[in-house]
């Protein structure tokens, strides 16, 4: 009667005559549920418990008992052979249904629940990444295996490990480290080493994070991957590239010396030709020696290690000295230069060399992208956001559209030909843009045929 | 008094091609009196007999290098004031700060030009007699 009852409420329902039909249907039958009778035939309703939870868990399939109210010594039993929950006889059909649906529903809940855990945790047993968390002591909480491979250490030797030993920053100590990761959103890059079993040092790139409940610290998370590789074929390069261009400058040394010797005059006197020869000659070890200082200085720059000195300057004494020192460059393109300047000194917080090579660059430039017996300006103002500007101005045929987002890019050129013709390496702006932003500048530019325009702002110097 | 004249340049140069250039350009040039040295051990020994104005020195060098020598020179106590520029291509403005720390008047960046090469000696003989 009950299972015709049940039935009818969308429920497909089998029915077990003794214990042990019982446990040949649940091997062969997707059940979700069973309703067990304490009291049965040959094997009782408990032994059955029995065998149904060696095989299955309360949450994998739910045992409702079915009891008469005599048999209150029996219901303590089923619940401790694993009974979820109970009925008394007489049977209340409907407190039946909702219990049998309260069971069924809580049993999906915790199948999904223990899908979703199993998925997680396959992604974590399985990231190559590091991942972990700790408390505020240095105890390691949570790791996953590959903390384990990359370290050398056993799980057990992790567990007693004060993550603070395992790992150190290169740059500062835990202390700030924590403090810092305390206060920020946690999505910046930072660098850790993870000292080994074999005593070597692995180099880590990741990010670390606070958990925070309520205001108060949980622990900290840290997710890193082993840049061991990169790291030593960075230094490879950095290495490889200053000694290339240290032991380039040697022989430059002398061919450019001996090339300005001869062009001197100092060897003897020269017709036209010998001149026209040295001189090339001379321009082009000129030029050898531009790129190789313009490679060094994007080495430097990329490794984060390009030096400033600053120092109290006044930006109308550079834009004037800087005329001056680049004048014999524009005369080779028979262009003139002026500076536009009202009666102010302009003073800045700035390395008076970068800055140097900053208009060097942009000065160099526009004459080298003017027509013969062009003009370009260098003008003093003020810049956005009480700044002061330098502007330098030509009026050369403007740079072509398609190439004006990849101006600042390295080694690029508008057209590949012009690095034959205009000489340049195509590192000179990426590197001007860099100086100018490390003075907490901007450097930008504005162009259209017959006029193009680069300028940089740079803050004022504090008044002492 | 205006101070003395810079007539005697030593030059310490591994190099044998910069020696040349270098002391043609010293010489024929500027009309400096320039005498040259392979080392630094070989610098420490001609100081006393040559008794230059001003040491001109390669920073890396054989035997001993440039920043070794200097630091020898100033334990010699009638050198211990000598002027002395470090030429180097190794040329980062840190590098130059320590050097200057270190007591060096100063530093020419190679590849130098050799046309200018005696006139910014002269500059720096101007700037130290002041």
């Amino acid at each position: 009667m009950l299972s015709r009852r049940l039935t009818r409420k969308d429920y497909r329902v089998i029915t077990a005559k003794s214990g042990r039909e019982a446990l040949t249907l649940l091997e062969t039958e997707p059940i979700d549920l069973v309703l067990l009778d304490l009291m049965m035939p040959g094997m009782d309703g408990i032994e059955v418990l029995g065998h149904i939870r060696k095989r299955f868990s309360m949450a994998h399939l739910p045992v409702i008992v079915v009891t008469a109210k005599s048999e209150r010594e029996h219901l303590v039993e089923a619940f401790d052979a694993g009974a979820n929950d109970y009925i008394s006889k007489p049977i209340d059909f409907e407190v039946l249904l909702a219990r049998t649906h309260s069971h069924i529903e809580h049993r999906h809940l915790e199948l999904s629940l223990r899908a979703s855990e199993a998925q997680y945790r396959d992604l974590f047993d399985h990231a190559s990444d590091l991942i972990f968390s700790f408390n505020a002591a240095g105890e390691l909480l949570y790791f996953n295996p590959s903390l384990e491979r990359s370290s050398g250490f056993s799980t057990e030797e992790l567990r007693q490990t004060s993550c603070f030993k395992l790992f150190s920053a290169p740059q500062q100590s835990w202390e700030t480290l924590l403090q810092e990761t305390r206060r920020s959103d946690g999505s910046s890059q930072l660098e850790l080493l993870l000292k080994t079993a074999k005593g070597t040092d692995l180099f880590l790139e990741g990010n670390l994070s606070a958990r925070k409940r309520q205001g108060n610290l949980e622990a900290y998370r840290g997710i890193f991957h082993d840049i061991s590789a990169r790291k030593q074929a960075e230094n490879m390069k950095n290495a490889f590239v200053s000694m290339v261009s240290h032991e380039l400058r040697t022989p430059l040394t002398s061919i450019h010396g001996s090339l300005s010797l001869l062009l001197k005059g100092l060897a003897g006197p020269l017709n036209p030709d010998m001149t026209e020869l040295l001189d090339i000659s001379h321009r082009n070890s000129e030029r050898l020696i531009f790129l190789i200082n313009d490679i060094l200085d994007i080495e430097k720059m990329e490794a984060g290690k390009m030096d400033f000195r600053f120092e109290r300057l006044s930006l109308r004494e550079l834009a004037e000295q800087a005329l001056i020192n680049n004048q014999a460059y524009a005369d080779q393109y028979q262009v003139t230069y002026h500076l536009v300047a009202g009666p102010i000194a302009a003073w800045i917080w700035g390395d008076r060399e970068r800055l140097n090579q900053v208009l060097a660059n942009l000065l160099s430039n526009a004459a080298k992208f003017s027509q013969p017996q062009g003009q370009v300006e260098l003008t003093l103002t003020a810049g956005e956001k009480a700044t002061y500007r330098l502007t330098v101005t030509d009026q050369g045929s403007g740079i072509p559209g398609a190439f004006r987002s990849q101006i600042f890019t390295k080694f690029a050129q508008a057209d590949n030909s012009n690095t034959r013709s205009k000489g340049g390496t195509g590192l000179g702006l990426v590197i001007s843009k860099e100086i100018i932003e490390k003075h907490g500048g901007k450097l930008d530019f504005w162009s259209e045929p017959g006029h193009t325009r680069f300028y940089f702002d740079l803050p004022p110097a504090e008044e002492k | 008094m205006s101070p003395p004249k810079l007539e005697r340049i030593l030059l310490v140069e591994d190099d044998p091609d910069i020696q040349f250039i270098a002391r043609m350009a010293l010489q024929r040039i500027s009309g400096y009196q320039v005498e040259v040295c392979n080392n630094g051990i070989e610098a420490l020994e001609k100081l006393p007999l040559f008794q230059p104005q001003m040491v001109v020195m390669d920073m890396m060098m054989p035997e001993m290098d440039g920043l070794t020598t200097f630091q020898e020179m100033r334990k010699m106590p009638a050198f211990a004031h000598l002027p002395v520029v470090i030429m180097t291509a190794k040329a980062q403005a840190h590098e130059i700060e320590n050097y200057k720390r270190e007591g060096i008047n100063d530093v020419i960046i190679k590849p130098f030009e050799p046309a200018e090469l005696g006139k910014q000696l002269e500059q720096i003989w101007q700037s130290i007699a002041l």
